[in-house]
């Protein structure tokens, strides 16, 4: 529960930091990059509860899973931004990174701390 | 026009579920092996919880799907009837119970968006959930010999 709190708090200041700067230092460019970084995150973060299974199937140890998710999560969303730099242009570059990359990053590390039956439970 | 938009509502759901969510939650699930079969839960008495799940199969025209037997025992026991209310409701007593697996929150998002008139209902679920101690970690299938009013009792799940 604590956890969540904080994890919600984080998230809020980092939006708000985020959202902050790109209203007074970026350009329009890097705003309309937010919403296309969240989009292509959610299928991310969604491919990367099933790379955790996997991992768990093949009896890969918890700490073992979480600093293969840690490498591999980034370097997800990492592909995913430079889709969207490609796409939208180089200044959405370090928007879309942080967009994606950084909460995805605190998510995975929230989600390898939880059993991963509870994920999926319905 | 709302009844023609009710039944595509249907189809997407019906669709979401068992055509995407349902195969990817049996990847993800961490799954414990059914100890019953059909016929080993009706020779459990009548007051039973293996009764009452095999009561809730038989009235909504089902069988036991291998996998997401525990699912159908929530719905047995909780008294959410396997309609697209019901299964909804389910969702939100979870949420409220503090269960906040990806498909609960998915399913009570899409549906609080797409089902403005079970809102009353949802709420309903969620403040029943809200008064119902954790049920996470219970042991649905070790339960369901036991009186399904006993377990009720016991897991102090509120009355619909």
């Amino acid at each position: 529960m604590i956890a969540s709190k904080v994890w919600c708090l984080a998230q809020a200041i980092y939006l708000g930091i985020l959202l902050t700067f790109c209203v007074y230092y970026g350009t329009p460019d890097m705003l309309l990059a937010m919403p296309f970084a969240v989009f292509f995150g959610l299928p991310a973060l969604l491919l990367f509860s099933l790379w955790l299974r996997v991992l768990k199937a093949r009896g890969v140890s918890g700490n073992r899973a979480l600093w293969l998710s840690l490498l591999v999560m980034p370097l997800c969303t990492g592909l995913c931004s430079f889709g969207l730099a490609y796409l939208l242009g180089p200044a959405c570059l370090i928007t879309a990174l942080a967009a994606v990359a950084v909460p995805a990053t605190l998510l995975s590390v929230l989600i390898c701390h939880k059993p991963i039956h509870s994920i999926a439970e319905i | 026009m709302i009844a023609l938009l009710k039944k595509w509502r249907c189809a997407l759901l019906v669709f979401c579920t068992h055509s995407v969510a349902l195969p990817a939650i049996r990847l993800l699930q961490q799954v414990k092996k059914f100890p019953y079969n059909t016929a080993q839960l009706g020779e459990m008495p009548d007051s039973s919880g293996g009764a009452l799940l095999l009561q809730f199969l038989h009235r909504h025209n089902l069988h036991l799907l291998p996998d997401y037997e525990s699912h159908d025992i929530k719905h047995a026991l909780l008294g959410y009837p396997a309609t697209e209310e019901g299964e909804a409701s389910l969702q939100y007593f979870f949420y409220g119970n503090g269960q906040r697996s990806f498909p609960v929150l998915i399913t009570v998002l899409v549906t609080f968006v797409i089902m403005p008139e079970y809102h009353a209902a949802f709420r309903k679920a969620y403040r029943r959930g809200l008064a119902t101690p954790r049920l996470g970690g219970v042991d649905w299938f070790g339960m369901l010999p036991q009186p399904a009013e006993d377990i009720r009792q016991q897991l102090q799940i509120p009355p619909l």
